[in-house]
């Protein structure tokens, strides 16, 4: 049974709420039980309590909630990937707001559609935000969350993993809602009928090349729309334990070039690996997500398959 | 690879029904229930959480667009001290709504009131307020500063030597009341009524002072109007018999401001987030001003025409619209008073409304687009391409005006007039995204006591040669008293700055300093200013923070009331300490105007055998003094619909949810008033007038809203007005004489303004006909976004933003006169000159010059703000006054360490004192706009100086006085004004009569 719009709306501002700095909007009481958030969650379900160390860990330094840096040709925040997500509120009348691709403001977002979908008694209108709802949700949601909240879910454990979880389930049973719909349901929708992707995903894999040159080689890496995975500081200081290569602080892509310097067929052997894994991961959702998450299979066997010849070049220039 | 799954491309030939993404929806929707289980317990808690009055989602700002403390924590809210950063310091307050009056907003506050010292810590905004919606401006926070102000005035004080030397003493509440008590009490008993005049700056809250005057019987309401929005006023009331514009900006489709509301002005923040949130949904910006403002510069077309030529491009609009028939022929149908037009001015005619629309085809003709851009300078092609942006607006079309050309020609009220033509002609009247009538948005609670209107006329305030004036003729006081028409025995000046703010201040200064004229000058002031240098008490009076007031403006199309009160007595008075007054709380032994007018009032009348004393009894415990606390515990209880019953869901008085919250919003959507049908229980006996006006004898409900606004007559048999004949059915209509929107004013018909009856253009006295060659006109009106008039002389966040008002020139100006950048110019107007610096710039159009008024703050004395108050020399001679610069203002050892850091010494130039009066002889509205002079300063010109010769400033009193059409010439029934037009204090009728001419003394 599914539940009504308006406590499927509440629940998902909860998830929202979840992801910002907990403690944050009521300091001083924090010793007078839990904090707000820590009641949301619990309210949910949600193992172990938020707290601001952890928060700042995964959501400020290893993986920020906008959907820019996920859906962008150069893997950063802001720029075109964020104006879309900007445009898209505007299309809706509803100012945007200071960061409009912020995971916290597009379910914020898709909770007040849900609910002025429902209270709307006109059909035609309610048509149009049912349309606009299944927009958002695939454009901008599930464009990028198949991805990412694996990652939060395996790199946080506790409450953010099973916050992750929690997200990642809820978001399935809304697309299920909106685009298992039968037909003549005025919520099915156009744009997956043609079987479409989301517009951050479209075109052929593109995946990153030792041709294109170091720095544009390395900073594809990092994007995970061109490389199909998501690697974090935490993954590259890893890495550089693991093969015994010193590391360097700093952006991950200054990281990751200093990496490929001192051992570059040991680097590009482990990114060929995390690439496998990121295929493998992506393949076992596809029985819940579909094309959507073949998108993103696609782009890391792609990878996978380039770093895995550039591996065999980088061996054989050794051992010759 | 290939993947078993479809990409891009790959569902051709998919059908319509097959749309999911390729997974298995059947086993995807096993754990459906176990979401929609939690889902309805994140419902439920949430429902419970609201029902305590308790915020259920934490204030993560992107969850709910703001992140305010949730209000259970208001009462202990806890923060921790930058100030002690890395160490974790907490400060604990209670957070203490209350309004901000630093504009007439009334924007909401919240104080945050430290628990340990209970002194007010900051001032952020209230999330509970409908208007601003927890948004404030710079000059909200910066109330601190004016709580904190090291040189406030924080108890009475008495003048000591002569008026004016600047001699004090302090004296005791009780001195100063007694004294002011008993001259009032001597001049009621010796029958001197009208030598009783309050001025009143910032009204405070909406009809309170004026029913004081009224419990005194005293005609002595003076307002600040006719130097502000009189002329921006007076063409709404005569089109709508309500005097302001209430535009649904949020909601509007086309937006069309003769006004910079983006930055300030009434009710700048309010208004000006509204505004936003319409251009981000794709609302077209429209902006007439001569100068690039702040808001301009936001503007989709910003149109820069000369000053007073406004209405020429309004009429040239409503010309297309007509021309084009785009207008709105059904609502014209419905609710112009177009037959009444018809019978009055084309009685030959057949009284059709085909009839009409072709006279109405005809009327404008002339106003072609070319033909306004000969008067305005604005190219053609840009008025047309306007105006088909406003044609296309239909009923979305939001206007607004206030001051700005209103307040700046002759016949300035004209243009607001024609403002509204626009949306008149596209039925944009009280529409979503229009324009509505203010007082359908607005909500004045009725008040425990309503005394009668007084029985006597002040001729000082109301004179017989304005007839039809907006507001008290204000700025003309220190002319009618030389003119001998009269003498004020007691005048107060409330939270208002006639010297400085006024135009020709000199004069009001040889009125102040005449004993014989002005017996005794009490200021009530939260603060020095050059009026209060010339008085003879000086009574501190609170800050926002510091006193009570209920307000209520129309912001959007809804209705609230918001309640200012002093927050440091509300937060002791939670915590269980007793407050008999406010001075309890307040600091040093400042008041609140409320406490103080009761008192004085008690002593005026201490037996009540003069009628007064009841006016300001309790009704809980008759014969004892009514408390505030009970003033407002019965508006909250008797007359603000909903709030007993919202107070009462979260288990509190009503008086102690506005105390909590601050603000309540009684309506929302309020729509279209006029076309309400009467209720048949109001139709009792009917008489339907010639042009459908209905009057029934049933009386009328007690409405628990008073708000102010036209009251037409009624009809020869006593019934009164209930409403208008519309298509067969009584409607509400408007409050003029017709119902109806008067297209044609047959009050300004019988008045002896026939030609100006409909909407028209007629030429400002600053037109350039009425030029010399080498003159400029001088805009004085604007703002500063940041400044506050008089209030803002020590307020150091708003003075380091702004503190000057340099002279806008034109670059090609500049040139031909030979002023280079930041030279000192000498702009002479009609009665003097002042010396300013120059911004040359191309943000003003060639041949006007632009000056803010905000700045040129000066002291004589020692006493007086210290930093925005530059000391002046003034020398007097026969008239002829003299201004001099006697030095600077500069960083000071206070207790606040900001003080030592004050930067700037250039505080700009009072120009107002070289103003002449320029009474709109219709509206009454003081035309500010100057011709003048500008040319290199000469040597020896000091920034800051300026020479004034008051003699001449009465040869221009005089020589507008004769463009009049006086009552005793033109009064149609023997009465000194229309009774249906608004007057804040109503005489009796038989006042309302003329008297004899000779009795009048101005024949």
């Amino acid at each position: 049974m599914v539940a009504q719009p308006r406590s499927r709306a509440e629940l998902l501002r909860v998830l929202a709420a979840c992801c910002e700095e907990p403690g944050h909007e009521e300091p001083g009481h924090e010793d007078d039980g839990p904090s707000g958030i820590a009641a949301l969650g619990e309210l949910v379900g949600l193992t172990g309590s938020p707290d601001r160390a952890t928060h700042t860990e995964l959501f400020v330094l290893e993986l920020p909630p906008h959907a820019s840096i996920y859906l962008s040709h150069d893997g950063m925040l802001g720029g075109k990937a964020a104006a879309s997500v900007g445009g898209f509120w505007r299309a809706l009348g509803i100012p945007v707001p200071r960061e409009p691709d912020h995971l916290s403001a597009l379910l914020a977002l898709y909770a007040s559609l849900l609910e002025a979908e429902d209270r709307q008694a006109e059909v035609a209108r309610r048509d149009a935000l049912g349309r606009a709802r299944a927009t958002l949700l695939f454009e901008h949601l599930l464009s990028w969350l198949p991805l990412y909240l694996p990652v939060v879910a395996r790199r946080a454990g506790g409450f953010y993993a099973s916050w992750a979880s929690l997200l990642e389930e809820v978001i399935t049973a809304e697309a299920d809602e909106l685009f298992c719909a039968p037909a003549g349901h005025p919520a099915a929708l156009g744009t997956t009928a043609r079987g479409l992707l989301p517009e951050g995903l479209r075109g052929p894999p593109d995946p990153p090349t030792p041709e294109e040159g170091g720095r544009q080689f390395v900073s594809a890496l990092l994007t995970p729309v061109r490389s199909g995975m998501l690697l974090t500081r935490t993954d590259l200081a890893g890495l550089a334990r693991q093969i015994g290569a010193g590391l360097r602080m700093g952006e991950r892509r200054f990281m990751l070039e200093n990496l490929l310097d001192q051992y570059p067929a040991e680097v590009i052997c482990w990114i060929r690996e995390q690439a496998g894994s990121f295929e493998t991961l992506h393949a076992s959702r596809l029985p819940v997500l579909g094309y959507l998450v073949a998108a993103w299979r696609d782009r890391a066997a792609a990878t996978g398959s380039v770093l895995e010849a550039t591996a065999r070049r980088l061996i054989a220039a050794e051992e010759a | 690879m290939t993947s078993p799954y479809p990409t891009t491309g790959d569902a051709e030939g998919r059908t319509a029904d097959a749309r999911d993404l390729g997974g298995d929806a059947e086993g995807r929707t096993a754990d459906a229930r176990d979401l929609a289980t939690l889902a309805r317990r994140v419902s439920a808690a949430r429902e419970e959480a609201e029902a305590r009055g308790e915020t259920f989602y934490p204030g993560a700002s992107r969850i709910h667009l703001a992140s305010f403390p949730p209000k259970e924590r208001w009462d202990d809210w806890i923060e921790l001290d930058s100030r002690a950063w890395p160490e974790r310091r907490e400060n604990r307050s209670m957070l203490v709504p209350t309004t901000c009056f630093n504009c007439e907003s009334a924007c909401g506050l919240l104080a945050y009131v430290d628990l340990d010292s209970l002194e007010v810590r900051k001032l952020e905004g209230n999330p509970e307020h409908p208007g601003s919606r927890g948004r404030n401006c710079a000059k909200g926070p910066a109330t601190l500063n004016q709580v904190t102000d090291p040189d406030r005035i924080l108890y009475p004080l008495k003048r000591a030597g002569r008026r004016g030397e600047g001699k004090w003493v302090r004296v005791s509440w009780d001195e100063a009341l007694d004294d002011i008590a008993g001259r009032i009490r001597k001049a009621l008993d010796e029958n001197r009524h009208n030598e009783i005049v309050c001025h009143l700056g910032r009204p405070g809250e909406d009809g309170y002072t004026e029913r004081v005057l009224a419990s005194w019987g005293v005609d002595g309401h003076n307002s600040h109007t006719n130097v502000c929005s009189s002329g921006g006023r007076a063409g709404w009331q005569y089109w709508t018999g309500i005097d302001r514009p209430s535009a649904d900006f949020a909601n509007a489709k086309v937006i069309y401001l003769i006004s910079s509301h983006l930055e300030t002005g009434h009710y700048f923040n309010p208004h000006a987030q509204r505004i936003t949130e319409a251009r981000a949904r794709g609302a077209k910006l429209v902006v007439l001003d001569t100068r690039l403002s702040n808001t301009a510069t936001h503007a989709d077309y910003w149109l820069s025409p000369r000053p007073g030529s406004e209405g020429a491009i309004n009429l040239a609009i409503a010309n297309h619209l007509i021309q084009t028939r785009r207008y709105d022929a059904a609502f014209v149908r419905r609710w112009w008073n177009w037959e009444e037009y018809m019978a009055a001015v084309h009685p030959g005619r057949e009284r059709t409304f085909e009839a009409f629309e072709e006279v109405l085809s005809g009327l404008y003709r002339e106003h072609t687009f070319e033909q306004a851009a000969a008067e305005s300078g604005v190219d053609a092609a840009v008025i047309a391409e306007v105006a088909e942006v406003v044609a296309g607006a239909g009923e979305r079309l939001a206007t607004h005006i206030w001051r700005s050309a209103a307040a700046g020609n002759l016949g300035g009220w004209q243009v607001s007039r024609t403002v509204l033509l626009l949306n008149a002609l596209l039925g944009a009247v009280a529409t979503r995204g229009g324009t509505f009538p203010n007082a359908w948005n607005k909500f004045v609670p009725r008040p425990i006591h309503m005394p009668p209107h007084p029985e006597v006329w002040n001729d000082l305030n109301w004179p017989g040669e304005y007839p039809l004036s907006m507001n008290e003729m204000s700025f003309l006081l220190p002319h009618l008293l030389a003119d001998g028409r009269g003498r004020l025995d007691t005048y107060f000046t409330r939270v208002y700055n006639p010297v400085w703010t006024n135009p020709d201040g000199f004069s009001w200064i040889e009125m102040l300093m005449d004993e014989q004229k002005v017996g005794c000058h009490v200021a009530l002031t939260p603060t020095w200013s050059e009026t209060a240098f010339f008085a003879d008490y000086v009574l501190p009076m609170g800050h926002s923070p510091e006193r009570h007031d209920l307000t209520s403006y129309e912001q959007y199309d809804g209705q609230w009331i918001a309640f200012r009160q002093p927050v440091r007595r509300t937060a002791m008075e939670r915590l269980g300490h007793q407050v008999t007054d406010t001075r309890e709380t307040n600091p040093g032994e400042v008041w609140e105007e409320n406490e103080w007018w009761i008192e004085l009032s008690w002593r005026i009348d201490p037996d009540g055998t003069r009628s007064i004393r009841r006016w300001h009894e309790s009704v809980e415990n008759p014969g004892t003094k009514l408390t505030v606390g009970e003033y407002y515990r019965y508006i909250f209880d008797n007359s603000v619909p909903g709030l007993p019953e919202r107070a009462a869901a979260e288990g509190m008085e009503p008086v102690e949810f506005m105390r909590r919250y601050g603000a309540f919003e009684i309506s929302n959507e309020v729509g279209r008033r006029h076309e309400e049908q009467v209720h048949p229980s109001e139709l009792h006996e009917v008489s339907i007038g010639e042009f459908g006006r209905v009057f029934t004898r049933a009386p009328a409900a007690p409405s628990p809203n008073i708000v102010p606004t036209g009251e037409p007559e009624p009809d020869g048999e006593g019934r009164r007005s209930v409403g208008v004949m519309v298509d067969g059915q009584v409607l509400r209509g408007f409050p003029t004489p017709s119902g109806k929107l008067e297209f044609y004013s047959s009050t300004l018909a019988a008045w002896g303004w026939e030609e100006l009856a409909v909407p028209g253009y007629s030429r400002s006295h600053v037109h350039p006909s009425e030029l010399d060659p080498d003159e400029m006109v001088l805009i004085s009106t604007f703002r500063l976004p940041t400044q506050i008039h008089t209030r803002s002389a020590n307020s150091k966040w708003l003075d380091e933003l702004a503190h000057t008002n340099p002279v806008w020139i034109h670059p090609e100006d500049a040139e031909q006169r030979g002023i280079g950048p930041k030279d000192l110019v000498r702009v002479t107007t009609a009665i003097g000159y002042f010396v300013a610096r120059v911004w040359i710039t191309e943000g003003i159009r060639p041949g006007v010059v632009a000056c803010s008024h905000h700045m040129g703050r000066w002291k004589i004395h020692d006493h007086g703000q210290r930093q925005m108050m530059r000391p002046v020399a003034l020398d007097t001679e026969e008239g002829s006054w003299h201004m001099r610069p006697a030095g600077e203002v500069s960083g000071y050892q206070s207790e606040d360490a900001d003080t030592s850091r004050i930067w700037w010494s250039d505080v700009g130039v009072h120009q107002n004192l070289t103003f002449p009066v320029h009474p709109d002889p219709v509206s009454g509205m003081h035309c500010w706009h100057q011709a003048v002079r500008v040319s290199p300063a000469q040597p020896g010109d000091r920034h800051g100086e300026v020479w004034v010769d008051t003699k001449k400033s009465r040869e221009l009193y005089r020589s507008w006085l004769e463009m009049t059409r006086p009552a005793w010439q033109v009064s149609p029934d023997g009465t000194r004004r229309p009774r249906w037009l608004m007057r804040p204090l109503k005489p009796t009728r038989e006042a309302y009569r003329l008297p004899a001419p000779s009795e009048d003394g101005s024949e």
